[in-house]
C-alpha cells in the first residue's frame, strides 16, 4: 500500500463515497474500516495491557506522600518498667500563602483571636504582604490547631512534624538528654541514639514511620523519682549547693538511677552549656575523700600484707614533703584495720597505702577503673585526674581521698566490684542480662576480700559514722566521706563535698547507693555538717523507699555476726 | 445486514464509555473516599500519640507524689515499712470458728443505701486543693512550661 492510499484511508472528505458499497468504493470502504478497527484494537490493547501492568506493580504512594514530615522520627526511650520518658508526637506548624487569602485584615483579626501568644505586628507585617508562603508560628499545640482549622480561613494551612516530647520532665532529664528542634539528639541518650545508628539510617532516608524500635534503658522511674524527691529535700534541707546521686545494680552494671541537681526541663531546656545541664554523676570529677578509703582499704586486704586484725599506730600525725595528715576525730590510740575504716582514720589508711607501696597503690586503682576513663553510652563523660608521677605524698592524700579526682559513678562502679565479689563490670544505661554482666565481668581482686569488705561497710553503719543510714530489714553497709573542697587554691575545712557509699542487703550486696551533697550547710544546733549527719540519712531514706519498690523483701533475720563469721583470709600474693 | 454490524457495534461502543465513564466516576469518588480516610487515620494516630503522651504526664511519679502529699491526711498515706512487708506464706491461716459465711449484699449493706456515706475522689469535702485544677498536660508542655508539679528547691548560687 503506498503513501498516498494509506492517506486516502483517512481522509475526511470521502470523495469515493456512493451507494454502490459492493463496488470498488466499497471494497476500499471495507479496508478502511478494517484498518481503523486494527488501530483502535492496537491502541485500546496498548491501554489495557498498560493497565494490567500498573495494576499488579505500581504501589499506591499517596499515603506516604500525605504525611511526610519535615523532620524524622527517633525511638521512644522507655524505663525498665516501659513507663515512657521520651516520645515523638506529631506536630503541626502554621503557614499562609497571603496571596490566596480574600480578605486578609479578617484573617489578621482572627488568627490573634485564635492565637493571642502571636505579636500582632507581625502578624499584620506577614499578611498583608504578597508573599507567597509564610511561616505563622513552628510547632503549634493540637489545641491551636484545632481552633485555627475552626476558623477555616483559606489560604493558612498547617505542616506536620515530629516534636520530641518528655512527658516526665525534670525526672531523668540528664539521662535521656535533649534534641534540637530538627529532632536531632544533642545531649544524653539521645545523642547516643543518634551516633548508635540514627544518624546514618536517617542520611539514607530510612527512618519513616513504625520502623524505629523503643529503646528500653535500664532506668526504672518509680526508683528516679525517690532519689530525686529525696535529694531535692536533703539540698533544701541541707542548703547544699548541688547534690546527686547514683543507684547501680551491683552485679549487672545497670545504672537504675542517677540524678544530678540542679537539672532541667528537657522540654525547654533553656541553657544547654549551663550548671543545670551539667551531669555530676557521670561529667563531674571530684576528689571523693573518705570514701577512697573503701579501696585503700579493701587493696590493703587483697595484698595480703595487711588484714583485719593488723595494728597501725594512729597516735601521731603523720608528716611529710611539709604537710602534716592528722585524723577529724582522732583516737589517739593503735588502731586495728576495722577500726581505721569505722573511725575513718586518714593515719591509718594512709599507712595501710604505705604498706603496699607507691607503685602497687597505682596499679591497683587503676585495675579498679578509677584513673582513666570510665566509657559508658552517655556522651557527657568526664576524664578521672589524677597525678602523672606518683611520688609517696601522693599515694599518702589519694589513700584517704584528696589528690585524686574521679566521677562519682566510677567510685560507685568500683565500690559494686568491692562488693559484689570482685567483678568489675563497666556500667549501663541500657538493659543487661545477668549472662551478658558475667561476659564482660572482670575478676579485680579475691573474693574473700570482697566478703571481708562487706562486714567492714555493715560494721560501719552498725557502730561507726553511718549509723544515720541504716534501714531495718534492709541490712545496709556504707561509707561516710567528707572531702574539704579546694577554695582558692588552699583546702577548706568548712566547705565540704560529702558522700556516703551503700550497698544493700550487705550480706548479699544487690544495689549500690551513692549520695552526695555538694556544700551542705550544718543544722541549726550541728557543729559541722559532715557526711554522717547529712549525706548517710539522705541515703538511708532513699533506701528505705526503693528496696520495695525494687521487689526487695525485707530480711530482719540478718546480723552481722554471721557476715564476720563468712570472712576467710585470701591466699597471701 | 452492515447496519445491523453498525448499530450493534454503535451500542456496544456506547456501553463500553458509559462503563468507562462509571469507571472513572466511582475510582475518583473512591479516590476522595481513601483520601478523607486516609486523613481521618493520620488524625486519630496523632490523637493516640498525643493521649499516650498526656497519659504518661498524668501518669508520671512525680505527679503521682504530689496527688499522694496533697491527699495524706484525709487518704492516711503513709510510706510503706519494712516490718509490714512479708510474705504470703508467713500469713497465718485465719482460725476456722472466724469464718463467717458473707455475701456481697451484706457488705454492700454496710455502706447504706446511695453513695452519701462515700467520699471519692471527685468530692472535694475536705477544702484540700484539687490538683486538677490548672494541670499539666502536653499542651503545656509544647506551650513551654514544665511538667514539673513538685516545687523547684534551693536557690543555685
Amino acid at each position: 500500500m503506498s503513501i498516498q492510499k494509506l492517506l486516502s484511508a483517512f481522509s475526511l472528505t470521502d470523495q469515493n463515497s456512493g451507494r454502490d458499497w459492493r463496488g470498488k468504493q466499497g471494497k476500499s470502504a471495507r479496508r478502511r474500516i478494517a484498518f481503523a478497527m486494527m488501530g483502535f484494537t492496537v491502541a485500546f490493547g496498548a491501554i489495557g495491557g498498560r493497565l494490567l501492568y500498573l495494576g499488579f506493580t505500581a504501589k499506591d504512594q499517596t499515603i506516604t506522600a500525605s504525611v511526610a514530615a519535615l523532620n524524622v522520627a527517633r525511638p521512644d526511650i522507655l524505663d525498665s518498667t516501659g513507663e515512657v520518658l521520651a516520645t515523638d508526637i506529631r506536630i503541626s506548624s502554621l503557614f499562609a500563602e497571603p496571596f490566596r487569602i480574600p480578605d486578609q485584615k479578617d484573617a489578621v483579626e482572627r488568627i490573634m483571636a485564635a492565637m493571642p501568644g502571636l505579636s500582632l505586628e507581625e502578624v499584620e507585617k506577614k499578611l498583608l504582604s504578597q508573599s507567597r508562603f509564610v511561616w505563622l508560628k513552628r510547632q503549634i499545640t493540637p489545641k491551636q490547631e484545632g481552633e485555627i482549622r475552626a476558623l477555616g480561613i483559606p489560604g493558612i494551612g498547617f505542616r506536620q512534624e515530629y516534636r520530641r516530647v518528655y512527658p516526665k520532665g525534670n525526672l531523668a532529664s540528664h539521662i535521656h538528654g535533649t534534641v534540637n528542634i530538627d529532632n536531632q539528639g544533642m545531649t544524653g541518650l539521645e545523642r547516643y541514639l543518634d551516633n548508635d545508628g540514627l544518624g546514618a539510617l536517617r542520611e539514607m532516608g530510612l527512618s519513616g514511620d513504625g520502623l524505629l524500635e523503643p529503646v528500653k534503658l535500664s532506668i526504672n522511674a518509680n526508683v528516679q523519682n525517690v532519689v530525686l524527691d529525696e535529694l531535692r529535700k536533703a539540698k533544701e534541707l541541707y542548703r547544699a549547693y548541688a547534690a546527686a546521686g547514683v543507684v547501680l545494680n551491683a552485679n549487672t552494671g545497670e545504672v537504675v538511677a542517677m540524678v544530678s541537681l540542679p537539672d532541667f526541663d528537657p522540654n525547654n531546656p533553656v541553657d544547654i552549656n549551663g550548671i543545670h545541664n551539667f551531669n555530676r554523676v557521670t561529667n563531674g570529677v571530684f576528689e571523693m575523700g573518705s570514701t577512697f578509703k573503701v579501696f585503700t582499704t579493701a587493696m590493703g586486704l587483697d595484698s595480703g600484707k595487711v588484714w583485719l586484725d593488723s595494728k597501725f599506730d594512729a597516735r601521731a600525725p603523720i608528716r611529710i614533703g611539709g604537710f602534716t595528715i592528722g585524723d577529724f576525730h582522732g583516737k589517739k590510740r593503735v588502731l586495728t584495720t576495722e577500726e581505721v575504716f569505722i573511725y575513718s582514720s586518714n593515719i591509718g589508711t594512709a599507712k595501710i597505702a604505705d604498706a603496699v607501696g607507691t607503685e602497687g597503690h597505682k596499679d591497683y586503682l587503676t585495675k579498679m577503673g578509677l584513673l582513666t576513663r570510665l566509657e559508658t553510652e552517655l556522651p557527657e563523660i568526664e576524664t578521672a585526674r589524677s597525678p602523672k608521677e606518683w611520688k609517696k605524698i601522693n599515694s599518702v592524700t589519694i589513700s584517704f581521698g584528696h589528690g585524686a579526682a574521679t566521677t562519682p559513678l566510677q567510685t560507685a562502679v568500683a565500690t559494686a566490684a568491692v562488693l559484689n565479689g570482685g567483678k568489675l563490670i563497666k556500667p549501663t544505661f541500657l538493659q543487661r542480662t545477668q549472662a551478658e554482666a558475667d561476659a564482660i565481668a572482670v575478676q579485680v581482686m579475691h573474693p574473700e576480700t570482697s566478703t571481708a569488705m562487706r562486714y567492714l561497710f555493715r560494721s560501719n553503719v552498725q557502730n561507726g559514722s553511718g549509723k544515720r543510714a541504716d534501714v531495718p530489714g534492709y541490712f545496709v553497709g556504707g561509707k561516710t566521706g567528707t572531702a574539704e573542697k579546694v577554695i582558692d587554691g588552699r583546702y577548706s575545712s568548712t566547705v565540704r563535698f560529702n558522700a556516703f557509699l551503700a550497698g544493700f542487703p550487705v550480706n548479699d550486696p544487690q544495689y549500690i547507693v551513692l549520695a552526695i551533697l555538694d556544700e551542705p550547710k550544718p543544722l541549726p544546733g550541728q557543729a559541722a555538717a559532715t557526711s554522717g549527719l547529712n549525706a548517710a540519712p539522705t541515703a538511708g531514706a532513699i533506701i528505705g523507699r526503693i528496696a520495695p519498690l525494687l521487689g526487695m523483701q525485707p530480711d530482719f533475720s540478718q546480723n552481722i555476726e554471721a557476715l564476720k563469721a563468712a570472712i576467710k583470709r585470701p591466699p597471701r600474693g | 445486514m452492515f447496519r445491523r454490524t453498525d448499530i450493534a457495534m454503535i451500542a456496544a461502543m456506547i456501553g463500553v464509555v458509559t462503563y468507562t465513564y462509571s469507571v472513572k466516576t466511582s475510582t475518583k469518588s473512591v479516590t476522595k473516599e481513601l483520601a478523607a480516610v486516609q486523613r481521618e487515620t493520620e488524625f486519630e494516630l496523632n490523637s493516640i500519640d498525643l493521649l499516650n503522651a498526656d497519659w504518661e504526664v498524668l501518669t508520671a511519679p512525680q505527679r503521682i507524689q504530689s496527688l499522694v502529699n496533697v491527699y495524706q491526711a484525709e487518704l492516711n498515706l503513709v510510706p510503706a515499712d519494712a516490718k509490714r512487708l512479708i510474705a504470703i506464706s508467713d500469713i497465718p491461716m485465719r482460725p476456722a470458728a472466724a469464718m463467717v459465711e458473707t455475701n456481697i449484699d451484706e457488705i454492700l449493706a454496710q455502706f447504706g443505701d446511695g453513695d452519701a456515706g462515700l467520699i471519692t475522689g471527685s468530692v472535694n469535702e475536705g477544702g484540700q486543693p484539687l490538683p486538677a485544677e490548672g494541670e499539666t498536660t502536653v499542651n503545656d508542655i509544647l506551650q513551654g512550661n514544665g511538667v514539673q508539679t513538685a516545687p523547684v528547691i534551693g536557690g543555685d548560687q
